[in-house]
């Protein structure tokens, strides 16, 4: 599962994982600009526009038709974050060639819809049809108002606002309601053109092709120019000084309760491997310390685990538990960070955690959308490490490495989101 | 010795082994070069198996809300307090377990030592161990998983739908169960539920990766020690109308938009193989009525009734089958009655027959997809064991249906005079 780069011109780039294992291909155009709050929303609103129609297929219902002839091609604009980089992205899933029962070449006519997609959108005055504009700005506010919808997820969030408010992490890759509203056709057009011309192109591919024919296949159908662009320097936060307790209200039954830290480990500081062997025996599978005592030795949730940001450095722990046991929850997740602070580690635990991780990184290579996940996190650090490499680095993470990382972090925000009456 | 049989469907490169265990256990092997092996070891019991009863017992046993699920939960601990999740860490695995309406499996995916991992596997599955203590310890985590899908709404407006439409099936009963629904449970009825449905004959093993017949065989062999007991399991369904219970039901939960389900009632067939052919039937028409290219998907997006959460489809199990609308919406009246007319519309003037046969290439192109994924291959195999099919004749089946019969099917199927929904507002 070895990577192939190539350059096609500054500023863009194609990598190709070519492997036999699958019987689809897949295929993403990413777009890489710095996440900042003046044109989070445009791109986040501009993904959702461009898939109401391309000039050949000019509706909804004729591309997804045309979808439909092409084996059920999987096409998807959206926005995802990385650190402080917001990333536009375009999304095909094909069905190999080989199983096109009537010979066609699938790929190559998806990348020509997907090239449609990108380049051709729509207009109306040489810029985007306003009612395709003003009926994804609904859509899209309805999408922000309906953060709330999953409580989970929504109390995550706010820990991660209120910890980094100020810093561009706290602005919200998919948008955010009074911005969007204020978004005309004109300027969006304004920001698609921006876009682009001045974003970083990555393109990943992984299926059956070689190299070179996808490389000939982009250079046909995704005529990106040269551009003078580079990816986002994401900056690790400052540790706080105090922690800060949060406490918000909503009606619900279970109280979430969220704990983030700041710490000084990220993939592009190139000590993550301590990181990511600490979380494995702190909180980030059902044998890691907050599964085994706070939830079945203290049976006081039925989910408490941690993950960390590789780019923020932020380390986040989540819970959902009764509110009357929001100190005894704290306590007890607290204590299990204090064991590994005191160097309560087995050697059991730590070979378990290491192999687990293996586990997980080799899994990567089973997914043709964990592969491209993969590299893409690797390449924005200036990484290209396989999953391989990544399993091996843990091997030489140490006991003492991890009581580093314990006596490091940095408690910064508890926040707790409970029940109103 | 064993015979191992050898399936294999060339159109879409896929095949797999089959045999009987002499243990009685039913296992079949999907040969996929992956770096993960992915195993499933599952049993016909889920939260509608609430009744029943085996030759062996005297009387039927009714069981309280929860219990499939609860019993899943305390599978994994053994007399000696050892967790499975502990045994498995020595090998890296990743390890999980669900439960559905009718079945519990427990699974794992690992990259290296598999036989290990099988063993292990086979062993917690096929040694029970519950008592009172245990059982109470248990109470407080599953009690905070119940309060996590009481604040889910989602979960809350599905149920609903199915408590609108059901009279006395337990499908319309949660999964999880109650707070005071689990609190009566006894080691005594966790031992009866093992004793029935815990039976090898009553379970399947399904692996899918890079691993032979002989070593899954192999491995049988070393922990299922005991041919299995021959029983026969009368399981109690409640007699239930063809009609919907209500036509509506509503909840508050605190969220931006209403959430709606509308369902359509239907009584399930008898005959498998005329159930599984009503699912791909009536895949391809919902594909061809409510998918991303339809009419009605189109018309009622640029109308701005509805978003790109929205979605038909339609299932039939053993015991139950309904079609399901699903959106975020406004007005959930009028999504109603335009769901009805284009339903009541297509009955009268079905689709063009190129349409037809372009939604029979999705349908088969979805299916393809599965098949880059060892989890998706096993718990879709699972599926249709379940139902007493085969997943590698799927797309023959496919293929096979013609326009006059998913045509006639659907007529016969989906029934709007049966037609009840389910609506979870906002609370403000």
């Amino acid at each position: 599962m070895k990577l192939c780069r190539t350059h096609l011109c500054d500023g863009v780039s194609v990598n190709t994982v070519t492997t036999d294992r699958f019987k689809t291909a897949f295929l993403t155009v990413n777009l890489f600009v710095p996440l900042a709050r003046e044109t989070a929303s445009a791109y986040s609103l501009l993904t959702d526009v461009l898939m109401r129609g391309t000039k050949e297929y000019p509706t909804m219902q004729a591309l997804n038709q045309k979808q439909d002839e092409l084996y059920s091609l999987g096409l998807g604009a959206y926005v995802q974050k990385k650190g402080e980089m917001q990333i536009v992205t375009f999304e095909l899933t094909a069905i190999d060639d080989a199983f096109a029962f009537d010979g066609m070449k699938v790929l190559a006519e998806g990348m020509k819809l997907l090239s449609g997609l990108i380049f051709d959108p729509v207009t109306e005055q040489g810029v985007f049809k306003a009612d395709y504009v003003s009926s994804e700005q609904k859509n899209l506010c309805d999408d922000i108002r309906g953060k709330i919808n999953n409580k989970t997820s929504y109390a995550r969030r706010r820990c991660i606002d209120i910890m980094c408010e100020g810093e561009p992490y706290a602005v919200d890759h998919g948008g955010d309601l009074e911005e969007v509203q204020a978004i005309t056709p004109a300027s969006l057009w304004n920001d698609y053109q921006n876009l682009l011309a001045g974003s970083l192109v990555e393109i990943f591919y992984v299926g059956s092709k070689q190299d070179a024919e996808i490389v000939d296949l982009c250079k046909t159908y995704l005529p990106f120019a040269p551009r003078d662009a580079s990816f986002t320097e994401t900056t690790i936060g400052a540790l706080p000084e105090t922690p800060r307790t949060v406490t918000e209200q909503m009606r619900i039954q279970q109280c979430k309760l969220t704990i983030g830290f700041r710490t000084e480990y990220a993939l592009q500081l190139g000590n993550f491997p301590a990181m990511a062997l600490f979380n494995e025996v702190f909180g980030g599978s059902p044998n890691s310390k907050l599964f085994v005592n706070v939830r079945e030795k203290k049976s006081l949730c039925y989910y408490c685990s941690s993950f960390p940001d590789g780019l923020k450095g932020l380390l986040m722990i989540v819970s959902g538990i009764e509110q009357k046991n929001k100190q005894t929850a704290l306590d007890a997740i607290m204590e299990q960070l204090d064991e590994i602070k005191r160097g309560n580690v087995t050697d059991e635990e730590l070979q378990n955690a290491r192999r687990s991780l293996r586990n997980n990184y080799r899994e990567i290579t089973d997914s043709p959308a964990s592969i491209c996940a993969w590299y893409m996190g690797r390449i924005c650090t200036g990484r290209s490490d396989t999953p391989e490499d990544a399993a091996e680095a843990i091997e030489a993470v140490t006991r003492e490495d991890i009581i580093r990382v314990a006596n490091s972090i940095r408690l910064d925000t508890v926040y707790y989101l409970e029940g109103a009456e | 010795m064993n015979n191992y049989e050898y399936i294999r469907d060339e159109s879409i490169g896929e095949g797999y082994y089959t045999w009987q265990h002499q243990s009685g256990l039913p296992v079949y092997v999907i040969p996929k070069k992956h770096s993960a092996a992915y195993a499933m070891f599952g049993t016909r019991y889920g939260s509608i198996d609430t009744c029943f009863k085996t030759e062996r017992d005297e009387d039927y046993l009714t069981l309280p809300d929860g219990v499939a699920h609860f019993l899943e939960h305390k599978m994994f601990e053994d007399e000696n307090g050892v967790d499975a999740f502990t045994r498995y860490a020595v090998t890296g695995a990743s390890a999980n377990a669900f439960t559905s309406f009718d079945r519990t499996c427990y699974l794992f995916s690992c990259t290296e030592g598999f036989e290990q991992n099988l063993e292990i596997l086979l062993d917690f599955v096929s040694h029970p161990y519950f008592s009172k203590e245990t059982i109470a310890k248990e109470q407080g985590i599953i009690g905070e998983e119940i309060a996590m899908y009481d604040d889910n709404p989602g979960w809350c407006v599905f149920f609903n739908l199915l408590k609108a439409m059901y009279h006395n099936h337990p499908v319309a009963k949660s999964i999880v169960g109650t707070r005071e629904s689990i609190a009566s449970i006894t080691p005594e009825m966790l031992y009866r539920c093992t004793d029935t449905f815990y039976n090898l004959r009553n379970m399947v093993l399904i692996v899918c990766g890079d691993v032979t017949p002989e070593t899954v065989d192999g491995i049988c062999d070393k922990i299922l020690t005991e041919p299995a007991p021959e029983q026969t399991i009368e399981r109690v369904i409640p007699d239930e109308p063809a009609e919907i219970r209500v036509p509506y039901a509503e909840d508050f939960f605190e969220i931006s938009q209403p959430m709606v389900e509308i369902g359509f009632k239907d009584v399930p067939e008898t005959d498998p193989k005329a159930r599984m052919r009503i699912a791909a039937a009536n895949a391809i028409t919902m594909c061809l009525m409510f998918g991303k290219s339809s009419e009605f998907y189109n018309r009622l997006y640029e109308s701005g009734l509805i978003s790109d959460k929205f979605g038909g489809s339609y299932m039939q199990e053993r015991t139950i089958a309904f079609t399901e609308i699903s959106a975020l919406c406004n007005d959930p009246e009028t999504l109603k009655k335009e769901v009805i007319a284009e339903i009541d519309k297509r009955r009268e003037v079905y689709f063009t027959k190129e349409e037809f046969e372009t939604a029979k290439r999705v349908v088969y192109a979805n299916n393809l997809f599965n098949f880059d994924s060892t989890d998706d291959i096993a718990n879709t195999f699972m599926t249709f064991w379940q139902a007493e099919g085969n997943y590698l004749e799927y797309s023959a089946l496919l293929s096979e249906i013609t326009y006059e019969e998913a045509w006639e099917i659907f007529n016969r199927t989906v029934r709007t005079d049966r037609c009840a929904m389910s609506v979870v507002w906002p609370k403000n």
